[in-house]
């Protein structure tokens, strides 16, 4: 038993993961199954028992409510099996018999393991049992309530498609396969969550994929150790490299023609049931500077936009951090032409520099925070008070400066510019203010040195982060800031495996 | 004896090598040049080709022969204890240049960026994140070069173009005004300031590709870098130059584009760039050499112990120009230097041949 600093028992409040690997098999006794299916559920209201006498036969159908199609159950499983004439089959014939019976159309297959059986049922199966039958055959019929397709609302395009991926899998992997016609995209699907259950499914295609690298995310997804995954970010973790970095090597996107344009350079994504995100492996720092919208224009233009992107997120790093370390210890650096400006608003500011800078940026993150959980309605009323009722009323009062103000929001704009990279992005200019608070110029650029050097320093899957840029590709050069045309693009296609040390 | 990983293209390892020796160049003291006139600084680095040329001989010798073995390993089958001398030898060689390097960033620190403010937390800080780009190991710190060659070399040149219509040719003197010899005499001193050498001395089995088409092109631009970094110097301030703890700030504070008549600050953040590779390689190969040899704990132990001894290494240097002097004497690095280029390599190169003999005239 380990204690915690404050020296509290870890163990006292915490429980270890156990995989339960014991099976529990059906058991030739229908009301043996029953009653361990019962003990299962408990007095679990949605769940219903149907029992019905088919030429003598006891038959029991068992379902949750709410996750079936009601309608699709009783047509066509329930009635053509009760209707049916068995004739002397018995037991798992009678099984087999019916399941035969059943329209095509309906998802079927047949089990012997009563604790899959319960799963597939709570997950809208139906299952069918009966006496003497050592198996259970399972019609899938879900029906549950699920959101329709729209558009994304994080990676907005202007003439990609409009879909987005939503929380049930089984949808989205049609999306993308209707994207690939074409047997070589596969899919493999692996429960995480020793509770929960949940079903991850790891889609890629299989003429391009490094084997290696496919059996290793399946290896880490099954060796997770959650209890309940209810999203697609409980797995990243898991599927990240091992090294600690502000960084990321696991991408994520919420567009299934993204999805595809990944897994068709041989990576690998994970789409876990019940979140409309899906998690790309292994995912390159360059790549957040990509959107589907550079393929669809011209070459130029995707360029120009690139290296827009670049600048913005070079902006919403560093600027807050080099604004204060210039005003704190390099004037000199300042135009004539703005000194007088700047230093007048400065100096009728109470708050040094970096305090004023890491204060507005704090009060910019809160209202950012407050906005996005908000009702949309609310939210654009938080923004405006944000922007104007703060803002404005703070430099009016001499609290802040107005350029301080124009910083934050370039800063902010910036930031939303290169949206997968907020996360790192809002750490790291905290931290740019503060270390070009206290040693200026000279600190920034030794706090680069080391972010540089931690980003390089991940190597998801054996493919380096900085690739193509360090090592250098050249290869691979044609889609990085420049994107080539697709004359050219279409001749060779990009494999993520080319980049491999 | 524990063998070590990591391996480094030729590209990356000469870009690396590239900014380690760009800062040498970019933190130039004038009294390094006290005998000969700035002009003759461009005809320097031709010397400094040959002598560079000819103290590597031996290295290449060595490693056309043993191309999957390093120095030290070549000298463990030897002796051990051979081997440890060596090892010594390249510790405290890589350990003197770092607390040089890190001197030099302190000095500037603390006469032009910060000249009223102690700056003894930040050359700690510096340290603090040198080790951890060590700790990170060979790879990160290649990959990192390559990318701040990419900022670097372009800020370089952005100065150098905002100066070109201050060049006076009036400021030309003619060379060799006072002889060859203290040219000569400058460029090994130059040469002994490289502790470059001294890395590919120890590195060159783990570089893969083209490793010595690289040299060639790395000892080119290197020379050519610092020839043209003279030039301007000399043409832009003249006899001013000399008078300059540090020309080569200098020179970029003058220089100025559109309503920035300051870019010095580019300067400044091209010199602690480079500073960070050179000391991060040159902590990590400290580290590499004692995990190989003296190898006993985890790696951040050892990287720890280095930082620590750096750090108490230069707070003493820290703010003392007569300690300073002391440390950044051209004697002593021309002899770690020449020792561990020129005459250890030789050494195992001769008893090499000699044991080879032996055992010719045995059979």
């Amino acid at each position: 038993m380990s204690n915690n600093w404050f020296g509290k028992k870890v163990d006292e409040i915490t429980v270890d993961e156990k995989k339960t690997t014991e099976k529990k098999y059906l058991s030739t006794d229908l009301q043996e199954n029953i009653r361990y299916i019962k003990a299962q559920f408990g007095d679990a209201f949605d769940v219903k028992y149907r029992k019905y006498n088919a030429q003598g036969k006891e038959i029991y159908f068992i379902m949750v409510d709410g996750m079936c199609d009601s309608l699709l159950a009783t047509e066509q499983v329930i009635l053509p099996i009760i209707d049916a004439d068995f004739h002397d089959e018995k037991g798992d014939k009678l099984i087999y018999s019916a399941a035969d019976r059943v329209s095509a159309s309906i998802d079927k297959s047949i089990t012997n393991d009563l604790d899959e059986a319960i799963r597939e049922a709570i997950y809208g199966s139906i299952l069918m049992l009966t006496d003497d039958a050592q198996f259970t055959v399972m019609f899938g019929v879900q029906g549950f309530p699920k959101r329709a397709v729209l558009e994304p609302d994080t990676e907005m395009q202007e003439r990609g498609s409009r879909e987005a991926f939503v929380e049930s899998f089984k949808d989205n992997v049609t999306m993308i396969r209707r994207r690939v016609r074409n047997p070589v995209f596969k899919t493999q699907v692996v429960e995480v969550g020793t509770t929960s259950k949940t079903r991850a499914c790891v889609c890629y295609m299989s003429d391009r994929v490094d084997k290696k690298m496919l059996d290793d995310v399946v290896k880490r997804l099954k060796n997770s150790t959650v209890d309940t995954v209810l999203g697609s970010g409980y797995m990243q973790s898991f599927l990240d490299t091992k090294y600690a970095s502000i960084f990321s090597g696991v991408g994520f996107t919420q567009r299934p023609d993204v999805l595809t344009a990944k897994i068709s350079e041989g990576k690998i994504c994970v789409i876990v049931d019940g979140t409309p995100n899906a998690l790309i492996v292994p995912y390159l720092f360059i790549e957040h500077f990509h959107s589907m919208d550079d393929y669809l224009k011209r070459p130029f233009y995707a360029t120009f936009i690139r290296i827009l992107k670049i600048v913005s997120f070079l902006f919403s790093v560093f600027l807050p951090g080099l604004y204060v370390a210039v005003c704190t210890f390099h004037q000199e650096i300042i135009p004539e032409t703005m000194i007088f400006g700047i230093t007048g608003q400065e100096s009728r500011t109470p708050l040094p520099v970096m305090l004023e800078a890491l204060l507005i940026h704090l009060i910019y993150e809160i209202v950012r925070e407050g906005g996005l959980r908000m009702p949309k309605n609310v939210g654009h009323a938080i923004s405006i008070v944000g922007a104007l009722v703060v803002g404005e009323s703070a430099v009016t009062a001499g609290i802040l400066s107005a350029p301080m103000l124009i910083v934050v929001g370039l800063t902010a704009v910036s930031s939303f510019v290169v949206s997968t990279l907020y996360e790192p992005v809002a750490v790291l200019r905290f931290t740019f203010i503060i270390v070009g608070g206290l040693t200026g110029l000279y600190g920034i650029m030794l706090c680069f040195a080391a972010v540089l050097i931690n980003a390089s320093a991940i190597n998801p899957y054996g493919v380096p982060f900085t690739s193509p840029m360090s090592p250098t590709k050249m290869g691979a050069w044609r889609d990085m800031v420049f994107r080539a045309d697709w004359k050219k693009m279409g001749k060779k296609r990009m494999e993520i495996d080319k980049l491999r040390k | 004896m524990e063998k070590t990983k990591g391996k480094i293209s030729a590209f990356q390892f000469y870009v690396m090598l590239f900014l380690s020796r760009t800062l040498t160049t970019v933190t130039y003291l004038s009294s390094y040049t006290e005998n000969i006139r700035l002009s003759d600084m461009l005809i320097q680095p031709i010397f400094r080709i040959a002598i560079g040329t000819l103290i590597m001989l031996p290295v290449f010798r060595l490693y056309r022969k043993h191309r999957d073995k390093n120095i030290l390993e070549l000298a463990y089958e030897k002796s051990e204890k051979l081997a440890k001398v060596v090892s010594i030898v390249f510790i405290t060689y890589f350990f003197y240049f770092t607390v040089v390097t890190l001197a030099r960033l302190d000095l500037f620190a603390g006469t032009i960026v910060f000249p009223e403010t102690d700056v003894e937390y930040m050359l700690i800080f510096a340290i603090i994140l040198c080790c951890y780009g060590a700790y990170l190991g060979l790879e990160p710190l290649g990959r990192s070069s390559v990318i701040s060659a990419v900022l670097v070399i372009p800020a370089l040149i952005f100065i150098m173009l905002t100066l070109v219509k201050k060049v006076d040719f009036l400021n030309l003197t003619p060379i060799f005004y006072n002889g060859v010899l203290p040219v000569v005499k400058v460029a090994v001193d130059s040469v002994g300031q490289t502790v470059e050498y001294g890395i590919i001395a120890l590195m060159l089995p783990r570089v893969t590709g083209k490793w010595r088409k690289g040299y060639f092109i790395w000892l080119f631009a290197q020379v050519s870098l610092m020839a043209i970094m003279f030039f301007f110097a000399c043409t832009v301030m003249g006899n001013f130059a000399s008078t300059q703890l540090f020309p080569f700030h200098t020179m970029a504070s003058l220089a100025e584009f559109s309503m920035f008549t300051r870019l010095d600050a580019i300067f400044t953040s091209v010199w602690i760039m480079c500073a960070f590779i050179k000391a991060g390689l040159l902590i990590f190969l400290q580290t590499d050499i004692l995990i190989t040899y003296f190898g006993r704990f985890k790696r951040v132990y050892y990287i720890v112990a280095i930082g620590i001894l750096t750090i108490i290494a230069n707070l003493f240097i820290s703010q003392q120009v007569r300690w300073f002097n002391i440390a950044d004497n051209s004697i002593i690095k021309i002899f770690i230097t020449g020792l561990s280029v020129l005459i250890i390599p030789l050494f195992i190169l001769i008893t090499g041949r000699k044991g080879r003999e032996k055992c010719e005239k045995q059979s």
